[in-house]
């Protein structure tokens, strides 16, 4: 069984002459254990995409079972648990708690866990150990985005959904952050599914999606993996 | 062409509404409880000042132990003042209560009667008419208004029943003060009422000898001062004895009203700075607030070229709108409606003609252009210090302190919970210590409102345990009532003599007139002492103690006033005053004189004799009794050696059974159950002002706590998001935001009355200064309770809104771009 199934899912916003279609009609399936990249240009539903799986919005049509488990049908307390036990979340721009340390900012998702990943080791494997103390502002756009990917993986999620994590770093530092990623997957068997609209990322995937116009015009599994360190753009 | 930006503002304000309704409400509110209060008090301090023109009211007064002669009285005339005898009778009163009254309501006191008076301290009449036949009397409007008593009515005065023919306002008596020396007026068991002529004449009470005098009113204190001893010196000059004597400045009855409303409105002033003063600093606070939010906007608008002037001048625009909205607003509903239950604050407690309102400029200005120019100068100070960041250091938000405070290292043993909340705290710092401000106004009000009762109750508490004896009688003249019935007899007939017409003597048949004239003769006992006419138990006579007293005057150790004294001359043996060592010469004062006139013991003390012009240099070696004492004691003999009084004097008696005095020298009976009308009293007249006060303090409460808790979580509001986002449940968000709220709320509620009460012991010993006698502050734990509950019960008015308010934050606003 699929570990991420999506059926038919349609999501459109406003009413009457000002309705945008934003998905029509997506279906796909990832197994646990995969690295999704989902490409697509400016306002093709990528975004979309992550918040209806995330359990940020709501579908109009369809379905979206995750595990085994249709979110559609879950209550808004249902959803909530279900982000707190499944899914880890990164954004483009970190979304780091400002009045935190790097410490404190993991430990927010940290607290939410019965078991989390050992703080230290951690901070040690994410490379934050000597800007454990610092605030967001005081360290590099990579260190912030690490300290993020930290925050989403300490709960030890099934599920990491990525919004752009590179689209506001530079390149050097991007592959550092997908090299990261890459570990993650390995290593924690972690499902992953990372938004972003550049191509050269999909050649770390192990299966890509593409997004046109709210439509699905690429569903494929990647052949020849490369490693993200190796990656060019 | 405007500014854009102007656009904004109707935005701002429906985005913020709940944000510039509760600073519009908290302004308006306090604006129209002040100026309804200063619209009242100024109207009747006009009328107040008006009245001795309009009812001719008296310029001083005196009393003299009996009828003074015509000599005595053309002699004070002759030091240019006209006089009026003014003779009054203490008389028992008994009324009907109403059918809705309180069980326990008092049906009997006293009333003081006084023939029909027009050409001087005239009446005004609420209600009804003068009396024109003997059996109708008109009584007090403050007095019949509290027990319920409406012109028809019939009262008991002196056992004979008379019929309330109008309810007045007595000139001399705005304030129903029974003695000048009394703490409190009392509306409640005590009044004043006009008869006839005959009706008086035919009452068989002992009549007060007092005389209204009329002088140049504009005479300064210094002069009246001579006038007072002139007086004195003219009636003892002539064998008058006289027991009173004051200037209408200094009669309680007259001026009291006066200066009450005098005092609160300065009172009122002070407060309505205060909360304009925490307002400015709240809205420094949310504007600060709305900048950090815009941050980045308003660094692309300086980028862009835009001024700061320009920038400041926007930002300050919705204080200004909201600030003139509250002031106009305020002011029409302290004019319109406030200004009523304002009055009644004063009609409640004072005997006043009735109100007019008078439009005052001054009060307009103070709670219109004041606050105003507080409200907006505060504000835009704190603007302008906001504004002297860079553009850069705006894109970057960089605009605050914040980020020093969000770089304290805090111990990571913590628990994560308590460190996060120890981070939103930091964070929002300065909206914690406005808030702290806040709290400690409004608790400052509430504590004021509460304690006021519990002062009085514990000041007329300490009287009572003062009081060594069930019955403290104070005579005009020595009276001896250990007299045989001979004695008491030759007594009889000498008062006979005394008070009985020519005429009528003339009528008498001649060997009873020779029988009273030898019987009469044997009057004298030695000295001034007379005999008692009254029969007492031999045991009365056994246990009553005679002792000495005059009243002294020693400086204040605050203020410019003097502090009366009643200075007791007691046996070294005394059986009533057992803790009190006057052996050998010792002089002990009463612990609260000690403290309210900074006495220290061991060194000497000036005092003053107020009707003569004699000190005295007394050095104090001990102190007695509660803080309320303002007394001073020496021995029976030292007494009469000092105030160089015969060997036999004194004038007054204790003792625990009740004594059958002669009326006709008694001046005063003190019993514990007379201190008990102080409270009755204040409780009646201070009553609505707890109400008043413990309403505006909950006011103050909700919305700062609202205003300055709501910042918290707006500013917060992002961070929320994201633990929505990361699943956290709405119960645990409430646990980390709002237990930091939560937690400095009661902090501040708690941590402040310290400050509270430290702020009310200042505040009550510069209120009670002026008053006679030592004040001191209690603050009962249950009280200080109870404003931390109230505090409390405010505050979860206020959570119940921000968990309302956590839930509304979006989970799209994670996923927004930050601006």
């Amino acid at each position: 069984m699929a570990f991420l199934e999506l059926r038919n899912v349609r999501k459109s916003y406003g009413e009457g002459d000002a309705r945008t279609d934003v998905l029509r009609g997506i279906s796909t399936q990832l197994e646990a254990g995969d690295l999704a990249v989902l490409l697509g240009p400016s306002g093709s539903g990528k975004s979309t995409f992550l918040n209806l799986v995330g359990g940020l919005e709501n579908l109009d049509e369809g379905s979206i079972m995750v595990d085994g488990q249709d979110i559609a049908s879950l209550s808004a307390r249902e959803v909530g648990e279900y982000r707190r036990r499944q899914l880890g979340f990164v954004f483009q721009f970190y979304n780091l708690v400002p009045d935190l340390t790097v410490r404190e900012n993991i430990e927010v998702c940290a607290h939410l866990s019965d078991d989390p990943l050992p703080m230290d080791d951690l901070l040690q494997s994410l490379g934050l150990w000597e800007q454990r103390r610092k605030f967001p502002r005081q360290i590099s756009g990579g260190q912030q985005q690490r300290c993020a990917i930290g925050r989403a993986l300490v709960k030890k999620p099934r599920l990491l959904l990525c919004d752009e994590p590179t689209g506001a770093l530079d390149y050097q530092t991007s592959l550092e952050i997908l090299d990261l990623m890459e570990r993650v997957n390995r290593d924690f068997g972690c499902t992953l599914v990372v938004v972003t609209h550049n191509d050269a990322i999909a050649r770390m995937a192990t299966r890509i999606l593409r997004l046109h116009d709210g439509m699905l015009v690429e569903d494929s599994v990647n052949p020849v993996r490369q490693a993200a360190l190796s990656l060019e753009w | 062409m405007g500014s854009p930006l102007i656009h904004r503002l109707p935005r701002e304000l429906r985005h913020n509404l709940g944000r510039y309704l509760g600073i519009f409400l908290l302004i308006a509110v306090s604006i129209g409880f002040v100026s309804g209060f200063l619209v009242a008090a100024s109207s009747i301090e006009r009328m107040i000042g008006e009245m001795p023109e309009r009812y001719n009211i008296e310029d001083g007064q005196f009393t003299t132990a009996f009828a003074a002669s015509e000599e005595a009285l053309e002699a004070v005339e002759q030091l240019g003042l006209e006089v009026e005898p003014n003779f009054s009778r203490d008389e028992s009163l008994h009324w009907t209560l109403p059918a809705d009254a309180e069980d326990g309501a008092a049906s009997a006191g006293t009333v003081r009667v006084f023939e029909n008076r027009t050409t001087f301290d005239q009446a005004a009449y609420a209600a009804g008419r003068a009396p024109e036949t003997p059996r109708e009397i008109a009584l007090d409007r403050v007095f019949c208004a509290n027990q319920g008593i409406k012109v028809g009515d019939s009262v008991e005065v002196g056992g004979v029943t008379f019929s309330v023919s109008g309810i007045c306002t007595l000139g001399d008596y705005s304030a129903l003060f029974e003695d000048n020396g009394d703490f409190v007026f009392n509306g409640l068991t005590f009044t004043v009422g006009q008869v006839t002529p005959q009706a008086f004449d035919g009452m068989d009470g002992a009549p007060t000898y007092t005389y209204a005098y009329f002088t140049d009113r504009s005479l300064t204190d210094a002069q009246q001062a001579d006038l007072l001893e002139d007086i004195a010196q003219a009636l003892s000059d002539n064998g008058a004895v006289a027991l009173s004597l004051m200037a209408s400045s200094s009669n309680n009855a007259i001026s009291y009203a006066g200066d009450d409303v005098q005092g609160d409105q300065l009172m009122w002033k002070v407060m309505l700075v205060l909360l304009i003063v925490i307002m400015a600093f709240v809205f420094v606070v949310l504007t600060g607030a709305n900048i950090e939010a815009e941050s980045a906007i308003i660094g692309t608008l300086l980028a862009s070229g835009y001024r700061k002037r320009e920038l400041v001048a926007h930002y300050l625009a919705l204080p200004v709108l909201v600030g003139v909205a509250a002031c106009a607003v305020g002011n029409i509903a302290g004019y319109g409606w406030l200004s009523a239950p304002m009055r009644d604050l004063y009609y409640n407690s004072y005997s006043l003609p009735p109100y007019e309102a008078h439009f005052n400029l001054e009060v307009f200005l103070l709670t219109t252009v004041v606050p105003f120019v507080l409200l907006i100068g505060i504000t835009l100070l704190g603007l302008l210090k906001k504004m002297r960041c860079t553009p850069l250091e705006f894109l970057r938000h960089e605009t605050t302190r914040r980020s020093r405070r969000r770089g304290v290292a805090l111990p990571e043993r913590l628990p994560f919970a308590s460190r996060f909340r120890l981070r939103v705290f930091l964070c929002s710092l300065p909206n914690f210590i406005t808030l702290f401000c806040g709290i400690a106004f409004a608790s400052l009000l509430l504590v004021f409102g509460f304690c006021l009762l519990p002062v009085i109750e514990n000041y007329a508490t300490n009287l009572q345990s003062d009081l060594v004896a069930e019955h403290q009688y104070i005579l005009k003249t020595p009276v001896e009532i250990d007299v045989t019935e001979q004695e008491r007899e030759a007594q009889a007939a000498a008062e006979q003599l005394a008070t009985t017409a020519p005429e009528q003597l003339e009528e008498m048949d001649p060997p009873q007139l020779m029988e009273l004239t030898e019987k009469a003769a044997q009057a004298k006992l030695g000295g001034d002492v007379v005999a008692n006419t009254l029969k007492n138990s031999e045991s009365a006579v056994a246990q009553a103690e005679k002792f000495a007293a005059t009243t002294l005057e020693t400086r204040r150790a605050l203020g410019e006033n003097n502090e009366a004294v009643t200075v007791y001359g007691i046996d070294e043996d005394s059986a009533y005053w057992k803790d009190v060592d006057v052996s050998d010469g010792r002089i002990v004062a009463g612990r609260g004189l000690v403290e309210k006139c900074g006495i220290t013991l061991g060194e000497a003390v000036t005092f003053e004799a107020p009707l003569e012009d004699e000190t005295y240099e007394l050095v104090v070696s001990g102190e007695t009794g509660s803080a309320s004492n303002t007394n001073l004691y020496m021995s029976l003999q030292q007494f009469r050696r000092i105030f160089d009084t015969d060997a036999a004097f004194f004038n007054g008696y204790v003792s625990d059974e009740p004594l059958a005095l002669d009326d006709l020298y008694v001046v005063s009976e003190l019993t514990p159950q007379e201190m008990q009308k102080i409270v009755d009293q204040m409780q009646n007249s201070m009553g609505s002002m707890t109400y008043l006060l413990t309403t505006l303090a909950a006011i103050v409460y909700v919305v700062l706590m609202y205003l300055l808790t709501k910042t918290v979580i707006d500013r917060n509001a992002r961070a929320i998001s994201y633990l929505k986002v990361f699943g956290y449940r709405s119960a645990e968000i409430n646990r980390l935001y709002l237990r930091s709220i939560t937690d400095a709320v009661v902090v501040s509620v708690v941590a402040s009355l310290p400050i509270v009460v430290a702020l009310i012991t200042l505040l009550v010993k510069v209120v009670f200064m002026e008053y006679s006698g030592n004040f001191e502050v209690v603050v009962p734990p249950v009280q200080l309770a109870m404003t931390v509950a109230i505090g409390i019960v405010c505050y979860a008015v206020v959570a119940f809104a921000h968990v309302a308010r956590i839930k509304r934050v979006p989970l799209a606003l994670a996923l927004k771009t930050q601006e």
